[in-house]
């Protein structure tokens, strides 16, 4: 048991002290053998979490359908409507021409629209309103229009 | 004293090389942002800029209202086509609070100083608000609008806003609001291009003269709180934070609060 206690000295403690904070993880475990830590963010009701980004460009789900991501440009809030009371950019099935707004982000006060290069069919919309995303993480999926 | 807007009266005398060479004065608009935004759709060149003596739907962050009565307060907003990567968007506001510090330690003789990201302050109420609008193509700025609200007049503040925010003429004698908007521009350009050249520059300004820095604060992204000390500014426009565990982090806010 010591011996495996040792393996979690305080350096890689604060290392994943460090990556629940960095990604705003609301709580993370690490197991190992018998032995887990489990590492609470504070307030953590009130995080959402930013997963790490993907570098997949394109995904190749069950369907067989290909899929793009428009992904986040820079790290920020993201906004899936222009303002609190209108409605989102985008919904699910909706079609989307290149260089169409699919959502803001906001960093430093300043909002940023984030239009997509790829026309299609938006098929999933894994950034929620209000969410702190990472850069390049993904905001809208897309199964491209054929050429 | 007449106080009414005028373009000729704005540029005349102008000492820019771009910003402000293609202006209008609307005595109303919806909002400016939103007028520059269409011309940015149009393809207006860079330095348009839109001055309203009243804004209808007047906005500020996500929604909010900004109203203030016509002839109240100075309402522009500029086309910018900057060379900005999107990650450093956050120098666009930065350089417009220092760009309205200049005009008013020039044309008022106030000193005042900024609370970031990208608020003006005058004895520690804010007097001028920026509002800047980006639209980003292949991970770059392809066009921005910076809006820049001024409380001129008191009848810009608010009455349920008297203990956080503040007018000019609260603080020196009245000055032309054509007058003012001409310095401001004039401060505003050689701003702008900095955040383009020499974004360095830009925080080295910034830093002497912003009054969350040194002090413990509370930042907001959407729904996620952070706290800790706002330790230093950098090139970017990214914010320091110093956690009582003594990790640091450079963060973009949108919201800071002060604690305690």
């Amino acid at each position: 048991m010591e011996e495996k206690l040792s393996t979690l000295d305080p350096e890689t403690i604060r290392a994943l002290v460090r990556l629940v904070e960095e990604n705003a993880l609301t709580e993370l475990t690490v197991e190992e053998d018998d032995f887990s830590i489990t590492l609470k963010a504070e307030g953590a009701a009130q995080v959402i979490a930013a997963p790490a980004p993907t570098t997949q460009p394109e995904t190749a789900p069950e369907d067989g359908l290909p899929r793009v991501q428009v992904r986040a440009p820079m790290t920020g809030v993201f906004y899936r409507a222009p303002s609190p009371t209108e409605p989102p950019f985008v919904e699910v099935g909706d079609h989307v021409e290149v260089g169409q707004v699919i959502g803001l982000i906001e960093a430093m006060k300043v909002f940023s629209e984030v239009p997509t290069d790829v026309a299609g069919r938006v098929v999933e919309i894994p950034a929620k309103n209000g969410d702190l995303v990472q850069q390049d993480q993904p905001l809208v999926v897309l199964v491209p229009e054929e050429a | 004293m007449s106080d009414a807007l005028d373009a000729a009266e704005i540029t005349r005398g102008l000492q820019t090389r771009w910003l402000g060479q293609a202006l209008s004065v609307k005595a109303e608009t919806d909002s400016t942002n939103s007028d520059c935004i269409a011309l940015a759709r149009a393809g207006a060149p860079a330095g348009s800029v839109v001055v309203a003596d009243f804004q209808r739907a007047g906005r500020g962050r996500r929604g909010r209202q900004w109203a203030a009565p016509p002839g109240a307060a100075v309402l522009l907003s500029c086309l910018l086509r900057p060379k900005l990567p999107a990650s450093a968007v956050g120098r666009l506001g930065m350089a417009g609070a220092l760009a309205v510090v200049g005009a008013l330690r020039q044309a008022c003789g106030l000193e005042a100083a900024v609370k970031y990201p990208n608020d003006v302050l005058l004895s520690g109420r804010k007097v001028c608000g920026v509002l800047p609008e980006a639209h980003l193509s292949g991970g770059r700025v392809e066009w921005a609008v910076l809006g820049i609200g001024i409380n001129v007049w008191p009848a810009a503040v608010p009455s349920e806003l008297a203990a956080r925010a503040t007018s000019l003429a609260a603080h020196a004698p009245p000055l032309p609001r054509n007058t003012l908007i001409r310095c401001l521009l004039e401060h505003l350009e050689p701003r702008l291009e900095q955040a383009d050249d020499d974004p360095e520059a830009l925080a080295a300004a910034w830093r002497p003269l912003d009054v969350v820095l040194g002090r413990q604060v509370a930042l907001t992204f959407g729904s996620l709180r952070r706290e800790g000390l706002a330790a230093d500014v950098d090139a970017d426009g990214r914010l320091l934070l110093r956690q009582p565990n003594g990790a640091e982090e450079w963060l973009a806010p949108a919201e800071v609060t002060f604690r305690g």
